[in-house]
């Protein structure tokens, strides 16, 4: 299949998505009617106010929270009839996160932090080839002399970026980012920003980011805007 | 997930956690330490008790006493029932039975003095007991060829015991004018007359302890012992006369409280002093099973034969040692049961401050039956090593025990080299208990790491 074939692929696809916390009058409905449809290689950026549902609505595309209303399909398949087994093999092999609170862990060096994702793959990887990998990917965020750090040796931005290279490890089509920036200062949130670019410019990735970052937009194919759980679409810049 | 990643997550939990687990572990390797602790000194004790002083796996048969016996009274002589030679030969048949051995007891009065040259003064009882077995049953704590009816070998003829050498006497049965000089009618004792000996009545009475001369004596202790007559009464017919015993060994065949002698001995003198009846049947049996489990079938089956067991003290301290063993048990069982509690609020702890991380882990694809795999592993390495170490634990205090026992008790009647026994399942069943009640404990935990929310991991740190 040639590149541009692939190109029509659709990642995800929602069809009246809804999502609420809490029943009777106390329901708080976080996500509503959402019709969704992301191709590869895209950049999809959302914004939004605080407590409109972006996070809500992340984890429902990343099939981290199954209890919503509508039809969700991921890379073709409908999460409704995967188990969850399968939606956690899907996730790991298909989709990385980037967190706002990064979620390393302070226990593991930066190069064991990396290679986490290991642990829940399928297949097997020799360790040798996983600290290749490992160390491949944390060049590529420009941290390959940190490998054997300590995470909390590293500065805000390294963190993010070694977070960065974690979800990039398993070669996901789809990076899922909720506000990547979000914990940073002006000057390295500019440095997530150019990763960013790299990134999607190098591997293909598809790039689904919430954040309230208005420098991002240079990467945008789209972009949404989240108010009370609906998601508005603004026209392109 | 594949087991080398669940190890290596294990792993890194055990170093990173050690604290609240080795706290989670140590309620449960106190706990197996007990439980182990008390096993072995249950199984220490039954070997002991039930091996050498009640033994659990031969039981002493003898005929049922009828109300035809009680009948006899009034009617004619009383005639004991016995245990004929067909009688002893099925028995010998039966699945399970490993030995069959029957038993003489003496059908005549008798007293016993003797001791000097061992005890340094005369000993004696005015009413002794006995009985005879084969010859060939004594083997191996004693040979068969010193346990011989000396009878068949003497030919110097004599009318009394001053006409033999020193060491001889003269068998004269009653009523008969010519006897020929005997050698003195081989003896043996049980371990449990010796150490009630050495360790209740010697003490009691200032007299040396004789278990290890005995045994090593080459040439035995010799007794005079007199049939015929004691102090209750004399037998219904024969003269009282004397003859010469002697002790040739120790053995668990012999008569608890009395001397065994060889059977034809106690045949003839039985005829002498009670008839022919007395002397033609065995008056009990002792039947060795191959295993104590096989006790109650042969039991049943002997009863088909009106045979009965005389002595019901091996099951009697079996149920004491079951019940009491039962009651430790269960105290290590609460022991158990709260460190299984306290891994159980331990997991939860751990499994709440992880929330993130679990959601983390299962952003990066793991699924939630690997997130309760993940804590089960922990659970079952901190159980079984826990286990092991309770073990060990156990081990340990037991030989302390051991040592200390030996150190500072006072002799006692079968007082063991070791109170404890330790077979290798007893180290496995430690370490599955453990395993099992670690597992127990994070069972709930485990399901809610499972059920974590993980798009907690999304947003801020909440
Ligand atoms: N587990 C939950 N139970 C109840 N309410 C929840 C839960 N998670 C989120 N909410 C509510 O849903 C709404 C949307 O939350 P969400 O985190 O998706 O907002 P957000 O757009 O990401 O906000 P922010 O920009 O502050 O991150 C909020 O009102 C929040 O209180
Ligand atoms: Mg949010």
């Amino acid at each position: 299949m040639s590149r541009a074939e692939q190109s029509a692929e659709v990642l995800i696809r929602a069809e009246g998505v809804g999502k609420s916390f809490g029943d009777g009058p106390a329901t708080l409905s976080v996500v509503r009617e959402l019709d969704l449809s992301i191709a590869e290689r895209e950049v999809v950026l959302v914004f939004g106010p605080s407590g409109s549902g972006k996070s809500t609505l992340l984890s429902i595309l990343g099939g981290l929270d199954r209890a919503f209303t509508g039809r969700l399909s991921l890379f073709g398949r409908d999460v409704t009839t995967l188990s969850d087994t399968e939606l956690s093999v899907l996730r790991g092999a298909q989709i990385g996160f980037v967190f706002q609170a990064f979620h390393l862990l302070p226990h593991l060096s930066v190069l064991d932090n990396v290679t986490a994702p290991l642990w829940f793959a399928r297949e097997h990887s020799p360790p040798a080839q996983a600290e290749a990998r490992g160390r491949e990917v944390l060049a590529q965020v420009g941290l390959a002399d940190r490998a054997a750090s300590r995470t909390a040796e590293l500065s805000g931005g390294q963190r993010q970026r070694v977070a960065i290279a974690r979800a990039l490890l398993r070669r996901p089509r789809l990076l899922l980012c909720d506000e990547p920036t979000g914990n940073l200062d002006r000057a390295t949130g500019e440095q997530i920003i150019d990763l960013f670019a790299s990134v999607h410019q190098e591997s293909d990735t598809t790039l689904v980011i919430v954040t309230h970052e208005e420098r991002l937009a240079r990467l945008a194919t789209r972009t949404y805007h989240m108010v009370e759980g609906r998601l508005g679409e603004e026209p392109a810049a | 997930m594949r087991l080398r990643a669940l190890a290596a997550m294990v792993g890194v939990d055990l170093r990173r956690t050690r604290g609240p687990l080795f706290t989670a572990g140590f309620g449960i390797a106190v706990g197996v330490a007990a439980l182990a602790f008390f096993l072995s000194l249950g199984l220490g004790a039954r070997k002991v008790l039930l091996g050498d002083v009640f033994p659990i796996d031969q039981v002493e048969l003898e005929p049922q006493k009828t109300s035809a016996g009680l009948l006899s009274l009034l009617g004619g002589p009383h005639e004991p029932a016995g245990v004929d030679a067909p009688t002893v030969e099925h028995l010998r048949r039966l699945p399970g039975v490993a030995e069959v051995y029957p038993k003489l007891r003496f059908r005549f009065p008798s007293m016993a003095k003797g001791g000097k040259e061992l005890l340094g003064r005369e000993i004696g009882t005015h009413e002794m007991v006995g009985d005879g077995i084969e010859p060939e049953l004594v083997a191996p704590e004693v040979p068969a060829s010193a346990f011989l009816d000396p009878l068949p070998a003497a030919t110097k003829p004599c009318a009394k015991s001053a006409d033999c050498d020193a060491a001889q006497y003269c068998e004269l049965p009653s009523g008969q004018t010519a006897g020929r000089c005997s050698a003195p009618v081989p003896a043996i004792v049980s371990r449990y007359l010796v150490e009630l000996f050495d360790h209740a009545i010697a003490p009691a009475h200032g007299l040396p302890p004789v278990a290890e001369t005995l045994v090593g004596r080459a040439q035995g202790v010799v007794f005079d012992m007199t049939l015929g007559n004691s102090l209750l009464g004399v037998a219904r017919q024969g003269t009282e006369r004397k003859v010469k015993v002697v002790v040739v060994g120790i053995s668990p065949k012999a008569i608890d409280l009395g001397v065994t002698l060889p059977v034809d001995v106690v045949r003839r003198w039985n005829r002498e002093y009670a008839g022919d009846a007395a002397a033609d049947k065995f008056s009990s049996v002792v039947v060795k099973v191959n295993s104590a489990a096989d006790t109650s079938h042969v039991l049943s089956e002997a009863a088909t034969l009106n045979l009965m067991p005389k002595d019901t003290r091996a099951r009697d301290v079996s149920v004491l040692i079951t019940a009491v063993l039962s009651l430790l048990l269960l105290v290590a069982g609460v022991i158990l049961l709260v460190a299984a509690l306290n891994i159980s609020h331990t997991f939860r702890v751990l499994v709440a401050e992880r929330a993130h991380e679990i959601g983390l882990y299962r952003a990066l694809g793991a699924s939630s039956s690997d997130m309760r795999r993940w804590l089960t592993a922990l659970a079952l390495v901190v159980g079984a090593g826990a286990g092991a170490v309770g073990a060990l634990i156990a081990r340990l205090a037991a030989l302390v025990a051991d040592w200390r026992a030996a150190a500072d008790l006072p002799d006692f009647p079968f007082k063991p080299e070791s109170f404890f026994v330790f077979p290798p399942w007893l180290w496995a069943l430690s370490v599955g208990f453990a395993a099992l009640f670690a597992l127990a404990g994070a069972a709930l935990p485990a399901r809610r790491a499972a059920r974590t929310d993980p798009s907690v991991v999304l947003g801020r740190d909440r």
